[in-house]
């Protein structure tokens, strides 16, 4: 009876450990396509420790908030990852409504992360600050409106519920198409969400081209290691809900494919940021807007079907 | 009403009175006026949960749930005011009082009103009280033009009531629905009637604000259910559906705009009245359709939300009050790094900022999950019309939550973050303890709200709006484990910085200059000012912000000097009320030219006048017009 339970908890311990992998994967893709050998798979694993067994230096303007908004932001990322349901197992902390406490608590991570740059009183960073906030204003309605795509599809109101509705075995049906546009939405919101090319680059620490590397730059030691911490957590989580979009995969013999998506799924973030450049800030509304465009029509898709399922 | 009740209102009404007489010494209005007023607002508290549970009517359950916010912030206001006046107009303290405990008694009368003559009367002594209060400081013609605005806006609205009150026994039309709701949106702020509320606040003192702002605003939707929302639950929903919608979203996005604390608060309050409406217009549009889920969480959700506003506003308010008094503006772009000064005024500001965007683990996000699930369950079950408004209205309100977010942190930022942006702001008075206790009064009810929603839900509201019982448990479950996941957040927080400092170098801090890629001589010119945060953002959306850059660019070989600023006129004034009060200005005008000084054109005007009204009887109710002609000729026949 506890299969599924445990099912789910190793999933999310796997997540916890293996999300570090993710950037390794995308910085080896990345290093392949320049023609580089690239940092190792495991680079990051190593900088985590490293940052660990440092000191911290705070600037002597900032106060409490830039002390704890690491800590507080990666606990919203676990917070969060108890409704995800990680490799296709529903999780048991389920309800219905979770999926908006999971945006809620991301958004109240963003909002720590921000306060925490607005701390140090550079305006280097509250450019970053500024930004952050502006492309999350647009990000959160697309999350949204796929939610509530998800949600109409599926009859659901949990994210396990939405995310592992299984098509019955009847493989590609008129109804999936919505779902692939959805799919196509959430994968730029996802982007956007955790910082990667076209809307940011996580490249570049010096330029005036970024926006999550700008925020905590003043960061350092094990606050700098929870936070490249938490960004990988998040893609790992992100990348995960974007595969589950699919009805293919649920059911336990799905495990090990969406696991292997999602690791696919940051190869693909590897060769977006090596075929292509970051969007100016100007264009980046309009990559939000369009992908709010593409949930709307996948919304108009699924209630005709629906209707004409009836 | 109780024994209680009726005490609460003697000892406001006698507080008023030795408060008044005693004006000479204020330190003496100020223990008649708080004392009272504290004793007062505890016996109102205390016999809440009674009503509740007794089988009182249903307007006085609600009366009850509205009564809660009245009394809290109503004492925390209390606390701070005290600290407020010292030094600030204490010897106009005996006014002050009076009028406040006055204020005070009349909104928990119109809670106990019974009829609508009585609620009528209460209504205007409350707006009329408060216009006093908020034109407290009239040496200051700012000040005096926002209350007169505050005053015209109340009048108005007690006028339309005058006019509902001659149908209230009639079936409710259209007509009068709309007329009701114009004439309650304009005390609730409503997006196009809220134009009082940014002009209002600032210029009230801070305690009259968090009152107003938290109590008395959420009223108009207390006098809405009570005497506007009898007819159709589908014209109530669409209605306010979509008021809630152009509410939370103009709200919020001027809110972003302002630099004036107070006003971004003020806007802020009209953007969480636009959640309340949407939410209590997913309610209306559940009736409507049906679906029992979809309406119970929906007025759940908006009743919570009006608990978790006014405590998080009413903390915000005060903390505003508390900056006031201690750099003397309101301008955000002139504060900054106040939290060294102010430390827990500012993490208590902070708190509630968080809290009133929505954000995990606090109360504000409570009410918002029900009214999500209302607008979901909408979308899932409902026809396609209800499916597309629910799911804009969803929308809606996430674009709102990422908004409201922005809009706070910068209040945060530019109040209590960076370096001071002005001599004032570096020398800022430190905080007083009477105010901070006042902020904590208010914040502990605001934390406590995230484990108390589910208990409030099942054993008031459910009682309220006679929800299903598996309905209203289902509510209160998802309130359950949101506090449950609240409560893990909290130990996840603790636990990793614990983890943090246990780290071998982890209580190791260095302190130096920001980093920031060489930024070591931080000062405030270089800084982020609110307005720069906000400046993206608003340029998204420079079409509906409609303002105008004010730029003052470099020139010359050595440029010195340059400035941009930014202004936005207010939504409802600019496309609204503007044109509204030119074209009437137009008409006067043409019509002035009529006062000749001749008598016999103004004979002729009265006769004209006299015909014109006639033909228009005759034309419009040709029944009564020939009856009334009858009358004559049966007259001529007696004769």
């Amino acid at each position: 009876m506890n299969h599924p339970v445990l099912l789910w908890w190793g999933n999310y311990l796997l997540a916890l450990a293996a999300a570090p992998l993710l950037i390794g994967i995308i910085n080896k893709v990345k290093a392949f396509f320049a023609g580089r050998k690239g940092p190792r798979l495991l680079q990051l694993y190593s900088d985590l420790f490293k940052l660990l067994k440092k000191g911290t230096v705070y600037g002597r303007t900032a106060c409490g908030i830039f002390r704890i908004a690491p800590a507080v932001s990666l606990a919203t990322l676990f917070c969060a990852g108890l409704f995800l349901p990680f490799g296709g197992c529903a999780s048991p902390f389920a309800f219905s409504g979770d999926m908006l406490l999971f945006l809620y608590l991301l958004g109240m991570g963003r909002a720590m992360t921000v306060l925490g740059a607005l701390d140090t009183g550079s305006s280097f960073e509250g450019m970053g600050a500024a930004r952050e906030c502006q492309f999350s204003v647009l990000a959160e309605g697309v999350i949204l409106a796929v939610l509530g795509v998800l949600a109409l599809a599926s009859r659901r109101m949990d994210l396990s519920g939405m995310l592992l509705v299984s098509d019955g075995g009847n493989g590609f049906q008129a109804g999936d198409l919505a779902l692939l546009l959805a799919l196509a939405a959430f994968y730029i919101v996802a982007l956007t969400e955790c910082s990667r090319v076209p809307v940011d680059d996580p490249e570049t620490h010096l330029e005036l081209t970024m926006i999550h590397e700008v925020m905590v730059l003043d960061n350092s030691g094990p606050d700098l290691a929870f936070i490249l911490y938490g960004s990988a957590l998040k893609l790992w989580m992100l990348l995960t809900m974007t595969v589950l979009i699919l009805p293919w995969f649920s059911g336990a013999w799905g495990m090990p494919f969406v696991i292997l998506l999602t690791l696919l799924g940051a190869v693909s973030v590897g060769i977006m940021e090596s075929i292509m450049a970051r969007y100016r800030f100007l264009k980046v509304p309009q990559l939000l807007n369009s992908a709010l465009g593409l949930a709307v029509l996948a919304l108009a898709l699924t209630m005709i079907f629906q209707q004409g399922g009836k | 009403m109780t024994v209680f009740d009726w005490s609460a209102i003697g000892l406001l009404l006698a507080g008023g009175v030795l408060a008044f007489s005693c004006g000479a010494r204020p330190r003496l209005a100020g223990i008649f006026g708080a004392g009272f007023g504290v004793l007062a607002l505890l016996a109102v508290l205390l016999p809440l949960a009674g009503a509740w549970q007794s089988g009182a009517g249903l307007m006085d359950r609600m009366g009850a749930w509205f009564r809660l916010p009245i009394g809290m912030i109503g004492i925390a206001a209390i606390l701070h005011a005290v600290g407020y006046l010292r030094g600030h107009g204490d010897d106009r303290g005996g006014v002050f009082w009076s009028l406040f405990l006055g204020t005070l008694a009349s909104m928990l009368c119109v809670t106990f009103a019974e009829g609508f003559l009585s609620f009528l009367v209460f209504w205007e002594l409350m707006g009329i009280f408060s216009f006093a209060l908020v034109a407290f400081e009239y040496r200051s013609r700012t000040v005096m033009r926002a209350a007169w605005i505050y005053l015209l806006a109340g009048q108005a609205g007690g006028l339309l009531l005058m006019l509902l009150i001659s149908r209230m026994d009639a079936a409710l039309t259209a007509g009068f629905f709309a007329l009701g709701t114009i004439a309650f949106g304009l005390k609730a702020g409503l997006p196009f009637l809220h134009v009082w509320l940014p002009e209002a606040h600032p210029a009230a003192p801070a305690p009259v604000s968090a009152l107003m702002s938290g109590a008395m605003i959420p009223l108009g939707f207390y006098g809405m259910f009570r005497f506007v929302f009898l007819g159709s639950p589908w014209l109530c929903g669409w209605t306010l559906l979509i008021l809630g919608i152009a509410g939370a979203l103009l709200g919020i996005l001027f809110a972003l705009a302002q630099s004036d604390l107070k006003r971004l608060l003020a806007y802020s309050s009209v953007e969480n009245m636009g959640i309340i409406s949407l939410g209590l217009g997913l309610g209306f549009l559940g009736t409507a359709a049906g679906n029992g889920k979809m309406a119970f969480f929906g007025f759940a959700g908006a009743f919570l939300h009006v608990l978790n506003h006014g405590f998080l506003k009413g903390t915000l308010f005060l903390a505003a009050g508390s900056v006031y008094k201690s750099v003397h503006s309101l301008d955000m772009d002139r504060m900054g790094g106040l939290i060294r000064r102010l430390p827990q005024t500012g993490y208590l500001f902070t708190a509630a900022a968080l809290g009133i965007c929505g954000l995990p683990p606090f109360c504000g996000f409570a009410g918002e999950l029900l009214i999500y699930v209302a607008a979901f369950s909408g979308v899932i079950a409902g026809g396609t019309e209800l499916a597309i408004g629910s799911f804009v209205a969803a929308v809606a309100l996430a674009v709102t939550g990422g908004l409201a977010c922005a809009a706070l942190v910068k209040a945060v930022f530019a109040v209590f973050l960076g370096e001071p942006r002005s001599p004032a702001a570096a020398e800022a008075h430190p905080e007083e303890r009477g105010m901070v206790a006042a902020l904590w009064l208010l914040l502990l009810p605001a934390l406590a709200m995230t484990l108390l929603a589910p208990v409030l839900v099942e054993g008031v509201l459910t009682p309220l709006f006679g929800g299903a019982s598996e309905i209203a448990a289902s509510a209160a479950d998802i309130l359950w484990k949101y506090g449950i996941v609240s409560g893990l957040f909290v130990v996840f927080c603790v636990g990793l910085l614990t983890l943090r400092k246990s780290l071998p170098r982890g209580g190791e801090a260095r302190i130096t200059g920001t980093w920031d890629c060489g930024y070591l001589e931080p000062t405030p010119r270089m800084e982020y000012t609110g307005s720069a945060f906000a400046q993206a953002i608003m340029e998204m959306y420079r079409g509906i912000l409609g303002f105008r850059p004010e730029r003052k660019r470099p020139e010359g070989v050595f440029p010195c000097e340059a400035q941009v600023e930014f202004r936005c006129r207010d939504f409802g004034e600019h496309w609204v009320w503007g044109p509204v009060f030119r074209f009437v200005g137009g008409l006067s005008e043409g019509i002035h030219r009529i006062q000749s000084g001749y008598l016999h054109l103004y004979i002729l005007l009265m006769v004209l006048a006299l015909l014109a009204m006639l033909a228009a009887g005759i034309l419009l109710d040709p029944a009564s017009a020939e009856r009334f002609f009858k009358s004559f000729t049966g007259m001529e026949a007696i004769r």
